[in-house]
């Protein structure tokens, strides 16, 4: 009888295995049904927490390793976008070229006098104070003496030219002095035409750090702020110089003096006119 | 006393296996809850350790939004790969025999995991091809080196154990 038993007798492992059968079919056939909807309802409200937890931890643990394991994938992906970025830095400064071009050429063909030829230059360089260089040159039809304008205001006079750019002197230089007229005319928006009214002829001189304007008559009423117009043969005429400022008071002096501020920023300048005849 | 101590216990660690288990397999893919019933399969009374299998595939059928019965089908072809083999060699006792079994049996569980728990949801089964295969053959390699040094470990416990108890003799 007793070998009889042990005949018969499950182990553990045996049990275990017959159990996991049993349950197995049971489980999966009662979930057919919505006999577990309580059950699976129930586990999913107590554990459900934590499994989206423990995920989102997983996850975040992930995206560090893979971080780390991609870091030279990265770090080309960085280069490359860097020089993406420069490339669309180039085109975006050329963009705004050409922008900046469109609205010179706008300001001239809308301000400058409409009988003279102009040649478009870009400024290369210079010292932004006294002189500039520009990309236009002999080959072009630049002179000796030609005048650099942008819309109606002068800029300069080209002072050396060579074949393929030149140098041009603006009213800022020491060498510069123009005979001008003083306007009360606000002319910055609008075209200087013959017929203005004069309030006094003037000579302006560069001081190098300033515009300086001189032999303004006593006995007309000028103001700061009045506008300063070339009339000069050798740098044209109504081309506009800029306001007048710090007009001198000394009732002594025969004539009266001032400092002339440009209306355009030199430095700023990128596309300016050469009027070739 | 001890009996509602266990039970608190038995909780805690419940919620601290189903956040282990789905951690590991958000991080690696890798089911923790294997390796545990091979390390408790042979150490553990075979009730208890249905009672906490059971338990514990529910949940995981639940928070992995499988069908329920699906892990508990997992370790039941497990076991039965076990109980088969222990046909030809010994199962249970450390050596390289186990360790084969362990291997199998692993493999036996990710290739069902792979390929039942979508056609019991979608009525489609999981797609397996080479390089998948290849993947659960080197999970089942990773499971039977974790069986081998968790083995190893015990072990080692157990042998401090012991010397403790000499000493106290």
């Amino acid at each position: 009888m007793k070998r009889l038993k042990k005949t018969f007798s499950f182990s553990g492992q045996q049990l275990l295995f017959l159990f996991l059968i049993l349950l197995t079919i049971a489980f999966i056939l009662l979930d057919s049904t919505n006999l577990l909807t309580p059950l699976r309802s129930g586990i999913s409200f107590l554990f459900e927490p934590v499994s989206v937890d423990a995920s989102e931890i997983g996850m975040e643990i992930k995206e560090y390793a893979k971080t780390i394991t991609h870091v030279s994938e990265f770090k080309k992906e960085f280069n490359e976008m860097k020089i993406d970025i420069y490339e669309k830095d180039v085109n975006n400064a050329f963009y705004h070229t050409l922008l900046e071009e469109k609205e010179a050429l706008e300001k001239q063909m809308n301000l400058a006098k409409k009988d003279t030829k102009f040649l478009t230059a870009k400024v290369i360089g210079g010292d932004n104070i006294s002189s500039l260089r520009i990309n236009v040159g002999g080959k072009d039809g630049v002179k000796e003496g030609s005048v650099i304008s942008f819309s109606n205001m002068f800029v300069g006079i080209a002072e050396v030219v060579d074949k393929y750019g030149s140098l041009v002197n603006l009213p800022y230089s020491k060498d510069s002095s123009f005979e001008v007229f003083i306007t009360p005319v606000g002319v910055e928006e609008g075209v200087v035409t013959e017929g203005v009214k004069v309030l006094s002829k003037a000579v302006v001189k560069g001081m190098g750090d300033h515009i300086s304007i001189e032999n303004i008559s006593k006995d007309v009423d000028i103001k700061e702020g009045d506008i300063v117009v070339t009339n000069d043969s050798k740098v044209g005429t109504y081309l506009v110089v800029g306001k007048l400022t710090g007009l001198s008071s000394n009732p002594a002096e025969t004539s009266r003096s001032a400092t002339v501020l440009p209306l355009v920023e030199y430095s700023n300048l990128m596309t300016i006119f050469v009027s070739v005849e | 006393m001890i009996i509602v101590l266990q039970i608190a216990i038995g909780i805690v660690g419940l919620f601290l296996a189903v956040f282990l288990e789905v951690l590991f397999l958000t991080l690696l893919n890798f089911r923790m809850m294997l390796l545990f019933f091979f390390l408790a399969r042979k150490r553990v009374d075979w009730k208890l350790l249905l009672v906490v299998t059971t338990i514990m595939s529910l949940i995981l059928d639940v928070v992995l939004h499988y069908r329920l019965g699906t892990n508990l089908l997992l370790f039941t072809v497990s076991t039965g790969i076990l109980f088969l083999l222990s046909f030809i060699f010994s199962v249970d006792e450390d050596g390289i025999p186990m360790y084969v079994s362990t291997f199998i049996a692993s493999l036996g569980f990710y290739l069902v995991n792979q390929l039942l728990p979508s056609l019991f949801t979608t009525g489609t089964a999981g797609f397996l091809d080479a390089k998948i295969f290849f993947v659960l053959v080197l999970k089942a390699i990773v499971t039977t080196g974790l069986v081998w040094l968790g083995e190893v470990l015990v072990s080692r416990f157990r042998d401090r154990g012991n010397s403790k108890q000499i000493r106290l003799k």
